[in-house]
């Protein structure tokens, strides 16, 4: 006859000290893919932000009559018929300013904006400032974007 | 009462194996979304560079892609032009024929040919490593004055140059003090000045070749006055890479 038994107390105590062995890692691998996935989502919308204003620039740029690079390369003035419109860095933000006002191109956060010409291409370098949830400080995050070419 | 010998019953091996199934997927899930990211990265780096130097490379003396056509001279040695030249890439024609690899040598940006050879026209079909070009970065306005390059590690600078607005001005290289993985610290009297850094960096490679075609694009091992150049790019773990094809024709076309 087969023998009906439940689990010995020491049973219980090897299986309840695995688990607590086991947890910590368990969790510290789930945290880790947690935050790694909102480090991918963030650095995914920079890279995305950063493709969008260089858009937005070269768009400005082949519509218009022509444009000239600030002598400190952190912005560029784009001449139209009806007057000019610049990029610039103002307080953390990317601005786009005309004859109707100033636009934020971005809402993160912008730690630098340089404009360079090489030959016939225009090239932006982008560098956003961002929390880095991974090593948990703020770090800089670049993205080198044609502008035109 | 003798204990019965007890092992796992299969119920319990397939219990075990069934929660290993599931854990597992998650991990290689993780190590996987860590791999296609730095891959993405590298990739986008990549394609950046591929436009720059392919538009450095159209504005180059035709002379100053490979293959190099030169005259070996009577002691048979000659400059090839191209820097970094790898070694093992480099295959000679003479009036079309092919020369054996024990006929010439190749050492500090000199090809030495052997007896027959001296004197003689030569095409030297070869690879070359190019820089990472079209990097520009901000120095700080307060130290430490670090700026971060992209393809790193950093392990050659080739050229520093100050932009301001559309012109730029050639620095001495010396204006690196000291140069470690993707840092760079540059002298102090830079602060706040924008510089354009032509590197080389080890986590994208960039190569190119060439060889001469006929009017029909045919490869032919004759000098022309038509060149297609590859462009080859080997990035993250040396496993990724693409290539680029472009004609380059002669001043007299």
């Amino acid at each position: 006859m087969r023998m009906q038994r439940a689990f010995t107390m020491i049973e219980l105590a090897i299986s309840m000290a695995l688990l607590f062995m086991v947890l910590p890692s368990i969790f510290y691998v789930a945290e880790r893919f947690y935050r790694h996935q909102r480090y991918v989502t963030e650095i995914s919308g920079l890279r995305q932000s950063a493709r969008e204003c260089a858009a937005r620039v070269g768009r400005d740029i082949s519509v218009n009559r022509g444009f000239s690079i600030r002598p400190d390369n952190h912005g560029l003035t784009i001449m139209s018929s009806s007057g000019s419109t610049t990029y610039s860095l103002n307080d953390n933000a990317l601005l786009r300013k005309d004859g109707r006002g100033a636009v934020k191109l971005t809402e993160a956060m912008v730690r630098d904006i340089i404009f360079v010409q090489y030959n016939s291409r225009v090239v932006m370098t982008i560098t956003f400032d961002f929390y880095n949830i991974n090593t948990r400080h703020r770090e800089a995050c670049t993205f080198i974007e044609t502008v035109r070419r | 009462m003798k204990k019965a010998p007890g092992g796992f019953t299969l119920i319990e091996i397939m219990i075990s194996i069934a929660l290993l199934a599931i854990v597992l997927p998650v991990a290689f899930h993780i190590l996987n979304s860590f791999k296609w990211f730095s891959h993405e990265k590298n990739y986008r780096y990549a394609l950046f560079q591929a436009e720059a130097q392919i538009d450095s490379l159209k504005s180059q003396p035709f002379e100053s892609l490979p293959p190099f056509v030169v005259k070996a001279g009577k002691d048979g040695k000659v400059r090839l032009p191209g820097r970094h030249i790898i070694q093992d890439s480099i295959r000679l024609y003479s009036e079309g024929q092919h020369l054996p690899a024990s006929s010439f040598s190749y050492g500090n940006g000199f090809l030495s040919v052997t007896g027959a050879f001296r004197g003689k026209i030569i095409v030297a079909e070869c690879r070359v490593r190019l820089p990472s070009l079209q990097e520009a970065v901000s120095v700080p306005d307060k130290p430490p004055f670090e700026v971060h390059l992209l393809n790193r590690p950093v392990t050659e600078i080739i050229e520093v140059r100050a932009v301001k607005g559309s012109s730029f001005r050639q620095l001495n290289r010396s204006i690196c003090t000291a140069v470690k993985d993707d840092t760079v610290t540059v002298d102090g009297s830079l602060a706040g000045q924008v510089l354009d850094f032509t590197y080389y960096g080890d986590r994208l490679n960039i190569c190119m070749n060439g060889v001469f075609v006929d009017d029909d694009l045919k490869e032919t091992r004759r000098a022309s006055s038509l060149k297609l150049i590859t462009l080859e790019q080997v990035y993250g773990e040396r496993t990724n890479s693409f290539s680029l094809t472009f004609l380059k024709t002669g001043g007299e076309r």
